[in-house]
């Protein structure tokens, strides 16, 4: 044990990379700094570990961010001399593989760190029992998959903080939910203990504001002219946490970007479901009334959450094959350009079904047409049908391969046989890939059983919470009518009196819209109900629009359930996560009262 | 043990008074609580290796110097029988000791070394605590120099005692070697401020945050004035200081605290 004489007043975490492929600047620019105590790596987004389990499949060596050990190869110096200890979800399914190529590469580097992994979040042993256990899809309500790539359970922050207390200077892990690895650390230096739920809120918070890297310190912000020209050197976020919960959103000296209560708050409602009741493993978090206060120049101080009893379940992600997917895109252009794709695409459909029909193939089991540039994402509300100039892309989902070799083969054709100025086919015929689908279910915490370096954890015991009432929202679904529109002597765009940002979770889109000013708060009240959401976006969304009031934020996050075409690389959709549906909410139009 | 085990070096961070602004500290902890945190020559050496990496490394901006566990910040040179690189063990034809070089170390340092008076303070642990530029205490300790109880009297650290201590107290510790309670270390003037343990490092922390929200430039000028001056007569210093000035008010720093006090705003420090 390496207990600390005494407790540190200040813990400080940057996050490198939101994602397997971040910038490569992130770590460097973090360490460099000399600002923080704990660097944190986010790797796994929930199609990741599918890929990750095919690639251990071909070699056991495999299955992990392999990007990692080069990483902490050149960082390794620094984090030694700072002691500076890295927390990374990098694992993937094989922990073991990635801790042996990093010990590797610091042998050879003379530089003493001790690398620790947290194992058992892999499920593929338990798949039997799950599936005999008759578990369900926790929205669809499905069977468990025959044979699914993957199975993970997403769990908590406890086995992090039980390796850093070990002495741990590199902590490893597989599937754990991504505020884990901030909280983890704050476990560890501060001491809070299982029944801290205030606390353990507070610190899936901060871990939730930097888990996505530069989209805390003003990436993908509303007001993109604030930041743009900063968006070549893009600074990368630091909380700084306190014992008592607070913390401060920052970013490295001399960098770009922009943190301000704006740009944190639209970190804050990202993909956050129902705010009162945010389920973690370790706790349930209620972030309502969280407050934001500019305390100075990039630094904006984050107080308020609540927190109370975690469910007696983890959350797990399945990963299991449904067919095979094609898509291709082609530019068109000319006057009546969407009309002539519309009619290419019709075109391409109709003549691939009737070859596969000759060939003995079943029909497509979905297919999707978008015209991009022609405002496809806004549906009905497009202001774009004159457009001169479209990409079409058409994507197609089947059981068999084979079939969709038809679809490649006469994707290309029409650039002769049908419209002119049919172009753009550089990367050749498309090609048949595997359709992946997520499997979400919850499964007893006391059936995933938990390993740190090979000796089983013991997770705290605390009394676990049934079902979190959380917050009533607002409920639109398909059946309710479209809300009346009283004429107005004035409207004008969502984004002049609001911003926001819009991610998914699986099939299921989040969109969250905070008012400019609170003043404004009554008018979304009022107008950007859950019903006239769920009318602007009927193109989108199958299921129903639920709306969660955020008063500490003046707000709404808006939950879109079956919104994205089955989500993940299961949609066919060119934005299959749901990046663009704040931006195409942000123009709803808004009665303007008169003064 | 390695090195790294008898004197851990670590950097922890502490908000600044104001914005909150985060800085690094170094924290030096002597970690040989089972030998009351005594001094030998490769506990001595890491330590002023930690001075020195503090100083390069541009970011640090305070050191503070304690002792592992509650029971002793210092106890001196370790006397045990075989002790390793005993203090005492001095080769003639390199008349040299480590101690001094800690102290010559501390006296060039340009970075504010608070000492986090945990526990006892005997000895050469005493001489350290004087040497330090502020020291916080727990009001439960004791301090002394037993040098005399032992045949000896305190020299190596005499000069730092006799910057501190009213010269009675001096002469009654050097020639007593009596132990004494710790509110005497506030009456005499040799620690900053006295708390109970429990807030002891609360206290700290509340100097550490008036500390490094200033500029570093200032601290470093600061610092060197204090030193050289301190060995210098009434007329030497006024030359010093008259020379100093205008050194002082060309850098960045006084430039950028002379604009944000004219524009009401907080000032952000370069060190330059």
């Amino acid at each position: 044990m390496s207990q600390p004489a005494t407790r540190k007043s200040l813990v400080r975490i940057g996050c490198g990379a939101g994602f397997w492929g971040d910038s490569a600047e992130g770590p460097k620019q973090l360490v460099d700094s000399g600002a923080i105590d704990y660097l944190i790596l986010d790797y796994l987004a929930e199609i990741t570990m599918s890929l990750l389990a095919r690639a251990r499949a071909k070699d056991a060596a495999l299955g992990y961010a392999t990007d990692l050990p080069g990483v902490v190869a050149r960082l390794a110096p620094q984090l030694k001399a700072q002691g500076i200890k890295l927390v990374t979800n990098a694992g993937g399914v094989n922990p073991q593989a990635c801790k042996a190529a990093i010990e590797a590469r610091l042998q050879a580097l003379n530089i003493d760190l001790k690398v620790s992994i947290v194992t058992g979040d892999d499920l593929m042993p338990q798949v039997d029992a799950l599936r005999s256990s008759d578990v369900r899809e926790m929205f669809s309500g499905d069977a468990f998959p025959a044979q699914p790539w993957s199975a993970n359970a997403y769990l908590g922050a406890f086995p992090i903080a039980a390796a850093l207390d070990a002495g741990a200077d590199i902590v490893l892990t597989g599937r754990c939910v991504d505020s884990a690895l901030a909280l983890g650390p704050l476990i560890h230096e501060f001491d809070w203990k299982a029944d801290d739920y205030d606390l353990l809120s507070a610190g899936s918070l901060a871990g939730h504001v930097v888990e996505c890297g530069a989209q805390a310190t003003g990436g993908v912000s509303t007001d993109w002219r604030e930041v743009a020209d900063d968006w070549d050197r893009m600074g990368f976020p630091i909380a700084e946490c306190r014992a008592d919960g607070g913390f401060v959103v920052t970013k490295p000296a001399g960098t770009g970007g922009r943190v301000v209560v704006d740009t944190v708050a639209e970190q804050i409602v990202y993909e956050i479901g129902d705010p009162a009741a945010y389920l973690l493993p370790d706790v349930t978090c209620d972030f309502t009334n969280v407050q934001l206060t500019q305390i100075g120049p990039d630094r904006v101080d984050v107080r308020g959450a609540r927190g109370s009893a975690p469910t007696a379940q983890y959350k797990t992600s399945t990963t299991y094959q449904d067919g095979f997917r094609c898509s291709g895109t082609m530019l068109i252009g000319g006057v009546d350009a969407v009309a002539k794709a519309e009619a290419v695409a019709a075109a391409i459909l109709k003549r691939t079904r009737r070859l596969m029909t000759e060939a003995g193939f079943a029909d497509y089991r979905r297919t999707d047409v978008e015209v991009l540039g022609a405002e496809a994402n806004w549906g009905a509300n497009s202001r774009a049908r004159g457009t001169r100039e479209v990409l079409l892309k058409i994507a197609v989902h089947h059981d068999n391969a084979k079939a969709l070799d038809v679809f490649g083969r006469e994707f290309i054709p029409p650039a002769t046989s049908m419209v002119q100025s049919i172009t753009g086919f550089s990367g050749g015929r498309p090609s048949a890939t595997p359709l992946v689908r997520l499997f979400s279910c919850l499964v007893d915490k006391t059936l995933v059983p938990i390993e740190v370096d090979g000796r089983r954890f013991e997770a705290p015991a605390v009394r676990y919470q049934a079902a979190p009432a959380g917050s009533t929202p607002q409920r639109a679904t398909a059946t309710d009518a479209a809300p009346a529109v009283a004429p107005a002597a004035a409207t004008v765009p969502l984004i002049q009196i609001a911003y926001g940002r819009s991610g998914d979770k699986g099939d299921s889109a989040n969109i969250g819209v905070l008012a400019r000013k609170p003043e404004y708060l009554p008018l979304l009240r009022e107008q950007l109900t859950a019903a006239a959401v769920r009318a602007y976006l009927a193109h989108f969304v199958d299921g129903e629009v639920l709306r969660y009031d955020w008063p500490g934020l003046n707000g709404f996050n808006f939950l879109l359930t079956q919104a994205l075409g089955g989500g993940g690389t299961a949609s066919l959709r060119y934005d299959p996560q749901g990046k663009m549906l704040a931006q195409v909410l942000m123009d709803f139009p808004i009665r303007m009262p008169a003064r | 043990m390695s090195d790294q085990d008898l004197v851990k070096l670590e950097r922890r961070a502490v908000a600044a008074a104001g914005d909150g602004a985060a800085a690094n500290v170094l924290w030096i902890t002597i970690n040989r609580e089972e030998r009351r945190n005594s001094l030998n020559e490769q506990v001595v050496r890491t330590m002023i290796r930690g001075i020195e990496q503090a100083m390069a490394s541009g970011d640090v901006r305070a050191i503070v110097l304690t002792g592992a566990g509650d029971k002793a910040f210092c106890a001196g040179a370790d006397l045990a029988k075989n002790a390793q690189g005993a203090v005492f063990a001095v080769d003639y034809s390199q008349p040299r000791s480590y101690i001094v070089e800690l102290f010559n170390c501390m006296e060039a340092c340009t970075l504010p070394i608070i000492a986090r008076v945990n526990g006892a303070a005997m000895a050469g642990g005493f001489g350290i605590l004087c040497a330090c530029d502020m020291a916080v205490a727990a009001d439960d300790i004791r301090f002394g120099t037993t040098e005399p109880k032992i045949g000896m009297t305190p020299m190596m650290i005499l000069p730092y005692m006799q910057r501190l201590l009213p010269p009675r107290q001096l002469q009654e510790m050097c020639i007593t070697g009596e132990v004494f309670a710790a509110p005497l270390l506030l009456e005499w003037g040799i620690v900053n401020y006295l708390v109970p343990r429990s807030e002891l490092d609360s206290k700290l922390d509340w100097l550490l945050s008036r500390v490094v929200d200033k500029s570093p430039t200032a601290l470093r000028i600061g610092k060197q004035a204090f030193h050289s001056m301190r060995d210098m007569n009434l007329r030497q210093a006024l030359e010093y200081a008259q020379v100093m000035i205008p050194v002082m008010a060309s850098t960045e720093d006084a430039r950028e605290g002379m604009a944000s006090f004219q524009q009401k705003r907080s000032p952000v420090w370069t060190g330059r």
